[in-house]
């Protein structure tokens, strides 16, 4: 009936009069009777007809399929956290957002329900992995309803995503292929890896460092005969690296012909093993192919030496121990013992920090001129605030900002010493490191902070700027103490 | 009342404010904090030489602060919230400091006094003639303005209503004009949400019409006023335009229930922004109304938060299903606890509309507290299904609608849901003893 009105109303009551109507059909000529003209009277009816229509609605019985999400296997962060986080998005502090949703993740912790569709909604494949640790069972439920948000919880990668995606979201889904399924990114990228410039080709590869192993040799190997240079020196860098792979069993094969440990009589009476390196061992040309780089540019650096090194970067601590019979601390010794040992730290550094081994990291830090953050991150954290602590004063920004890239609480003593140099030189920091530091400074540092706040006075600009920003630090470390994970 | 970071976020007034306070909750800058059961106050070190005074009324979250700011609550008042919130074992337990109880008890005598006339009031001589021959030139106002929105309608219908998408801007400019000349602002109100029906939008030719056709019995029931029964011709002029000053509203017996405050929508119009606070009263289980109209900063005494229960006397417009209503005196606020449902289906929706048509045709919006609801997303739209699976289209946003999957997880939930221009919307759900505002502004 109603269906009738509309048409009359939206062609005019001119062209399309009203038609009798049912049920409505004595009120309707009641209307017509009393109203001064058509339109009145077709106006009165719609309004008759439209709550008669109304008062007598039934909703229909309509089954839909059920949809009921599975149970979380964690925990929820406290309601403190999320009042904290829905401030940070409501703001729209990427910073905050970013490190509250870290924490949480850190600590297998998931975010209360209503904020999963925000959080869903501003994912971006760089942030994916993180919106997925912490919107849980839900967010996959979620996702699986909602065609936008689908792509966000598979670990498969469709051929069609991969060729209509932009590149840098082709190797961001790269990069998380790799962390969820390393073994698939070969598949993914065999057929259209050629296809691309020497640049991107670059790119993607260097996604291979997540997780490498000898799923990847047929591939890797297969690139050498890649058109670019720096393409397939990052694909022999890779294969040396990965045990029980030709390569890596080349490099090792070289490095026991070339460097020996030889026992000598002394004094007639004992025996003392002694480092020997064999000048009379060539690498064949499968090794130089495979990346070892001939002649060093260090003046001064023998060939043989240098070869020797490269190999014995790749040299896993366990096959040390085999091939040697001693632990690498003692073969690290006899090295720094070598006349040229100031040519061969590089190389002794680069293979403390591959195989993280602290005990080789510690030998070899006092042999920087400069902080080398890598070599740090092998120490034991006591060694690794003695070793930072040397640099700090010079160094300041450039070990912080190191620092808060790892994305984990500064070590307090560390921290105690890096505030009394800031009160004496507070420019050696910026503004935005001071408050990004924040997100990383002890929390049980806060009171002191919140003191030497008040204690500053006003005064020298250098003071005053000081204040603002320890001020602001208080501010955050607040913040992060309410989150109360 | 917990007061936590999000909450307190809430009450500022904008971000930088908010900021702002959070930095000025350091402990070394408030030598004097206090709290006892009916307010929070302190003394804040700012650069003058005197500290700034604050004060917070616990019960209806009034502020008050000695600092020059016209902002409510001030950056002051912020951080000794966040104080409270994160170290309540700073506050001393104290009898109240002169400045606030004189504050709190002149807050109560002018509440008191809103609500009363005066002596002065009471004693004024009205000129009853003066009032009645302006009531007379108002009332000729209308009813041409009536007259002339009728021959409007008529013409509207007569040439078909096809092509008003096209004219949506402006096809009722005009008569909404001559209805405010007219002082028949309810009349423009009508009009004005016409204009507002979203054009591109499927089942837009229905909703115009039935708004159309409503207008035109309504100016057909002004015509015919006077054979109208009282509570009728009431109502009939409150709809055109007729409304009761605040005064004589707040001078009508009061309802005293603890109303739960389930739903905030701001609407803004050129520079006039219409806030409306959905409350229910737990016991006398009434829906009420709140209408505030702001054109900056929202008034200080809205300081509500969603699944605050407000103890209070409210006051409700005349009408023959009164729901709006004013707030006479708030008595304080506590969590909410317990939700009691009778209403369990949509076909309780229906036979609850359908009564209050029967009681008033104008009627276009049903309040109703359900209980037993699931949210469902099927073929790329929302629906609405109750326990005996009977459904309906949900026409909440898309982006509320997720978050209402995402808060029920697909399970059964408690809703409040306001059906408008027959299109239901959930406003809040009440799920695991947990109240979420979908709309709270």
């Amino acid at each position: 009936m109603n269906d009738e009105l509309i048409k009359t109303a939206l062609l005019g009551t001119d062209k399309y009069p009203v038609q009798t109507l049912l049920p409505l059909a004595a009120l309707g000529n009641s209307i017509q009777q009393q109203q001064e003209d058509k339109e009145g009277a077709f106006l009165q009816l719609a309004a008759a007809s439209f709550t008669y229509e109304a008062s007598g609605k039934e909703y229909p019985i309509h089954p839909l399929p059920s949809q009921a999400a599975p149970l979380e296997t964690l925990e929820y962060a406290s309601y403190d956290f999320n009042a904290a986080l829905r401030v940070f998005i409501k703001q729209n502090d990427p910073i905050m957002l970013r490190y509250a949703l870290s924490s949480c993740a850190q600590k297998q912790l998931l975010v209360a329900p209503d904020l999963i569709p925000t959080l869903l909604q501003q994912t971006t494949p760089y942030t994916n992995t993180l919106t997925r640790a912490v919107c849980g069972e839900r967010g996959g439920w979620l996702a699986a309803l909602n065609p936008q948000w689908s792509s966000l919880y598979t670990n498969a990668v469709s051929t069609d995503e991969w060729e209509t995606a932009s590149f840098d979201t082709r190797k961001e889904l790269l990069r998380q292929l790799r962390v969820n399924a390393p073994e698939k990114a070969v598949a993914l990228i065999d057929t259209s890896f050629q296809q691309e410039s020497a640049q991107k080709r670059l790119e993607l590869l260097e996604c291979f460092s997540i997780q490498p192993g000898l799923y990847d040799e047929a591939f890797l190997t297969g690139l050498k005969k890649d058109r670019s240079s720096k393409v397939k020196e990052l694909a022999f860098y890779y294969l040396k690296y990965i045990p029980g792979s030709e390569v890596h069993a080349l490099f090792l094969d070289f490095l026991a012909q070339t460097l020996q440990l030889q026992e000598e009589s002394r004094l007639l009476i004992s025996k003392k093993k002694v480092l020997k390196l064999a000048t009379n061992v060539q690498p064949s040309q499968e090794l130089l192919d495979a990346g070892l780089e001939k002649i060093s540019s260090q003046k001064g650096f023998s060939d043989h030496w240098f070869w020797a090194m490269q190999c014995l970067e790749v040299a896993p601590p366990d096959w040390i121990r085999t091939h040697y019979g001693e632990e690498p601390n003692i073969l690290l010794k006899r090295l720094l013992a070598q006349p040229n040992h100031a040519l061969l730290i590089p190389h002794l550094i680069r293979w403390a920090i591959h195989y993280k081994q602290s005990d080789l990291a510690l030998q070899l830090t006092t042999y920087t001129t400069e902080p080398h953050h890598e070599l740090a991150d092998t120490l034991r954290p006591v060694d690794a605030v003695a070793y930072r602590l040397l640099y700090l004063k010079q160094h300041t920004e450039n070990i912080v900002k190191h620092l808060i890239q790892k994305e984990e609480e500064f070590p307090e003593a560390l921290a105690i010493e890096l505030m009394k140099l800031l009160k004496q030189h507070p420019h050696n920091l910026t503004a935005a490191t001071y408050r990004t530091m924040a997100l990383y400074f002890p929390l049980s540092l806060k009171r002191a902070l919140d003191a030497l706040a008040n204690r500053i006075g006003d005064g020298h600009f250098d003071l005053a700027f000081l204040k603002n920003q320890v001020v602001e630090m208080v501010r955050i470390l607040e913040l992060r103490e309410h989150m109360n994970l | 009342m917990k007061f936590t970071a999000d909450l307190i976020a809430q009450l500022a007034p904008d971000p930088a404010s908010n900021k702002a306070g959070h930095k000025l909750a350091l402990t070394g800058q408030w030598p004097l904090l206090c709290a006892n059961d009916l307010a929070l106050w302190g003394a804040c070190q700012g650069s003058g030489k005197k500290p700034y005074q604050v004060a917070i009324d616990l019960s209806i979250l009034a502020y008050k602060c000695s600092c020059p700011s016209r902002k409510f609550p001030c950056k002051h008042a912020i951080a000794l919230l966040y104080l409270h919130a994160t170290r309540s074992e700073l506050f001393t337990q104290a009898e109240l400091a002169p400045f606030v109880d004189e504050w709190l008890q002149s807050r109560a005598k002018r509440a008191e006094k809103a609500s009363s006339p005066t002596e002065e009031q009471e004693s004024k001589p009205v000129d009853e003639a003066a009032q009645h021959k302006r009531q007379k030139a108002r009332e000729k106002k209308v009813a041409l303005g009536v007259q002339e929105l009728r021959v409007w309608l008529k013409d509207r219908i007569r040439t078909g209503t096809m092509n008003v998408p096209q004219e949506q801007y402006h096809f009722a400019n005009n008569i909404i004009a001559r209805m405010v000349d007219a002082q028949a602002n309810g009349l423009a109100g009508q009009l004005k949400s016409i204009e507002a029906i979203v054009y591109y939008k499927e089942g837009w030719d229905r909703i115009l019409l039935q708004k159309l056709s409503k207008l035109y019995l309504l100016t057909e029931a002004y015509q015919h006023l006077d054979q109208l029964d009282a509570d009728w011709q009431e109502e009939v002029k409150r709809l055109v335009g007729w409304a009761k000053t605040k005064e004589e509203v707040l001078a009508l017996e009061p309802v005293t229930d603890r109303w739960l405050a389930w739903s905030r929508t701001q609407e803004s119009d050129n520079r006039l922004t219409t806030e409306r606070i959905w409350l229910y009263g737990l016991e006398s289980k009434r829906y009420a109304l709140l209408l505030n109209f702001y054109t900056n900063t929202p008034a200080a005494s809205n300081t509500l938060s969603p699944g605050q229960v407000m103890e209070a006397r409210l006051c409700f417009y005349p009408s023959l299903n009164p729901i709006r209503a004013l707030i006479k005196e708030r008595l304080g606020s506590r969590p909410l606890e317990q939700l009691h449902i009778e209403a369990e289906g949509l076909q309780d929706l229906q036979e609850r509309q359908a009564q209050l048509l029967v009681q008033n045709p104008f009627i276009d919006r049903v309040p109703m507290l359900m209980a037993n609801l699931r949210v469902a997303y099927h073929e790329g739209k929302f629906y609405l299904q109750d326990h005996e699976e009977r459904t309906s289209p949900l026409h909440n946003t898309e982006t509320e609608c997720w978050m209402m999957c995402a808060i029920s997880g697909g399970q059964a939930f408690d809703a409040f849901l306001l059906k408008e221009n027959e299109q239901i919307q959930i406003h809040a759900l009440f799920i695991h003893q947990q109240l979420y505002s979908i709309k709270w502004a």
